[in-house]
């Protein structure tokens, strides 16, 4: 019996994401005194066998086959359901970003067995389960069992940290061939189309967020000069897009993006639930607002009640002259 | 060109009524409201059909007690009818299940293409738009941001984290729609007083040929133990601007170690 961790890279390099299901399975498997084994599917999967391997894992699978270079969530799903199979899986695993959770929702439906997206804390004894859920984008928490012969889960992103787990030295890499019909690949990618180079808003150590105290699509500047200085990205909250102000990938949020910095400075933001969602991740949250009631400061780490259109710029003179002195 | 889009009615987010500490689930005896994720999908049907010249967009829909508000609501936006799903046997149902239910309500209404939104605000899954299209043996495409169709073929721009991929799939398929890429329009007075008017059939399990057993609490396997609230983030230090504040702000970021 195994434990299988989907693991995501991009071409050969490892994302953090896998790390964090990794370290996640590791224990797990321990306790369950289980195989952990890692999967790993695309261009580059070689190279990121390497880097996993050092992680504790006994096998790492390796899918090979000429559908498999890019990533279809169809034909990725198809071929982790072949090596769960193989492998006699017991359990599956995956972090849960956007990637993650497809390629498990077409292992799910496959294997049909329920799947639990977003969880933390699982435990599994024998044949059961249980989980803590987030739902509500993370408002309410939901503690499940389940006692399916196959447990899917994936790992709420950003809920564990990832541990270099001792290497064992003694893992190995195995390539597996599955059985593909080149029908599964009839959603072709033709193009990608990279807007941002280098840090987004996702992987950005410091966003510096601006809501509707911002005032229009001008008072954003100061916002931008302090992002540069202080080596991170702007967001916006939804009523800013709304205006008109920034677009829309630059939205926090749950119909927006959600991130995950060292700090979040919202300035001018209320902190409306739906904001709340992509921003609660943020390790810190310093709010820079006039009303003492908003959201956004109750829930801050440290809160400043100003003016952000002073206070802003004076953070950012201020970040100029220790650079210059 | 016929578009059928699966919405949700979900209770209003800013003001989601108690937990059922009997079943751990929302108490859904508020008034339920179109899910604001699902009118994106909507709007992009709506456009989409407009821009064939020909065709109609149907809402497909699922819920244990009947209720249609959160459907009245699309149609009044444009859409010509729905589907309800309704069955007190579909309380508890987990994603699979919720995909099965509604894939079996889309195949009656044969369409062309299928969109949802990428995630319901509550349920928060996400998994429900690729099992449906497995459970047709449909092709899925998420995170659409743009949806193009000629003839047979979709053309997807669907949002990655640093831009889109350009995606081509035949028709029919499933395709999520990200939240925030079309501006879903305000139903009109004429739209409110149609949507009265408008069919919605409304459907049990029985006539959709589906076993109780295979969905609800009964297919979920699994079992809700506990519901409550996320623990609160703890308030912290604040201080009243008076012309220095940025001197403590650099000290906290010093704290923190960020710059």
């Amino acid at each position: 019996m195994t434990l299988l961790v989907l693991c995501d890279h991009d071409r050969g390099v490892v994302s953090d994401s896998a790390y964090e299901a990794l370290t996640f399975a590791k224990p797990i498997s321990d306790s369950e005194n289980i195989s952990l084994q890692a999967v790993l599917i695309g261009q580059g999967a070689e190279e990121a066998a390497k880097s996993i391997i050092s992680f504790g894992v006994e096998t790492v699978n390796i899918a090979t086959h000429e559908c498999l270079t890019d990533y279809g969530p169809e034909i990725w799903g198809e071929a982790v359901k072949q090596i769960a199979n193989e492998n006699a899986a017991k359990i599956i695993v995956s972090c849960g970003t956007d990637r993650g959770n497809e390629v498990l929702a077409h292992v799910a439906a496959r294997l049909e067995m329920p799947f639990l997206a977003n969880c933390r804390n699982i435990q599994i004894e024998g044949n059961s389960s249980s989980a803590t859920r987030i739902q509500w984008g993370g408002s309410l928490l939901e503690d499940v069992t389940s006692n399916a012969e196959v447990q899917i889960f994936s790992v709420e992103h950003h809920s564990t940290d990832p541990q270099p787990l001792s290497a064992s030295g003694d893992g190995r890499i195995v390539n597996f061939e599955p059985d593909l019909d080149s029908q599964l690949t009839r959603t072709l990618v033709v193009d990608r189309v990279v807007r941002t180079h280098g840090i987004t808003l996702t992987t950005a150590p410091v966003v510096v967020g601006g809501g509707r105290g911002v005032g229009s699509a001008e008072g954003f500047a100061s916002l931008e000069e302090l992002a540069e200085e202080i080596g991170g990205v702007v967001g916006c909250s939804r009523a800013v897009t709304n205006n008109g102000w920034r677009p829309h990938s630059d939205q926090v949020g749950q119909t927006g993006t959600r991130i995950a910095p060292e700090i979040y400075i919202a300035s001018g933001i209320s902190g409306a639930i739906q904001h709340w969602v992509g921003a609660m991740a943020a390790k810190n949250i310093l709010a820079i607002n006039t009303d003492p009631e908003a959201n956004m400061v109750t829930k801050a780490g440290y809160a400043v009640l100003g003016d952000l259109h002073e206070v802003i710029p004076a953070i950012t003179a201020e970040l100029r002259n220790r650079r210059n002195s | 060109m016929d578009v059928v889009v699966c919405v949700k009615q979900i209770p209003d987010p800013a003001d989601p009524g108690e937990l059922n500490p009997d079943t751990k689930t929302l108490k859904r005896d508020t008034k339920l409201i179109l899910d604001e994720s699902d009118s994106y999908g909507v709007e992009m049907a709506l456009q989409l059909v407009d821009a064939a010249g020909s065709g109609e967009v149907r809402l497909v829909s699922m819920t244990p007690g009947g209720e249609t508000g959160g459907l009245r609501t699309a149609l009044a936006m444009g859409a010509e009818s729905a589907i309800l799903v309704s069955d007190e046997a579909l309380a508890g149902s987990d994603a699979l299940s919720t995909a099965k239910v509604l894939a079996a309500a889309i195949k009656r209404s044969n369409p062309d293409l299928i969109l949802t939104a990428t995630e319901s605000s509550d349920g928060y899954t996400g998994t429900v738009p690729e099992q449906i299209a497995e459970l047709l043996d449909l092709p899925s495409v998420t995170f659409g941001k743009e949806v193009a169709v000629d003839g047979e073929l979709a053309t997807v721009k669907r949002q990655t984290e640093s831009g889109y991929d350009v995606v081509e799939c035949p028709l029919p398929a499933v395709i999520s729609v990200t939240a925030g890429v079309v501006e879903p329009r305000y139903p009109s007075f004429k739209g409110i007083m149609a949507a009265k008017n408008k069919p919605v059939e409304e459907l049990d399990l029985s006539a959709l040929g589906i076993d109780p057993q295979t969905v609800g609490w009964a297919g979920a396997r699994q079992e809700i133990t506990e519901i409550a609230d996320s623990p609160a983030r703890e308030a912290g230090e604040v201080v009243v601007d008076e012309g220095e504040a940025h001197e403590r702000i650099m000290a906290f970021l010093d704290d923190l170690k960020v710059l």
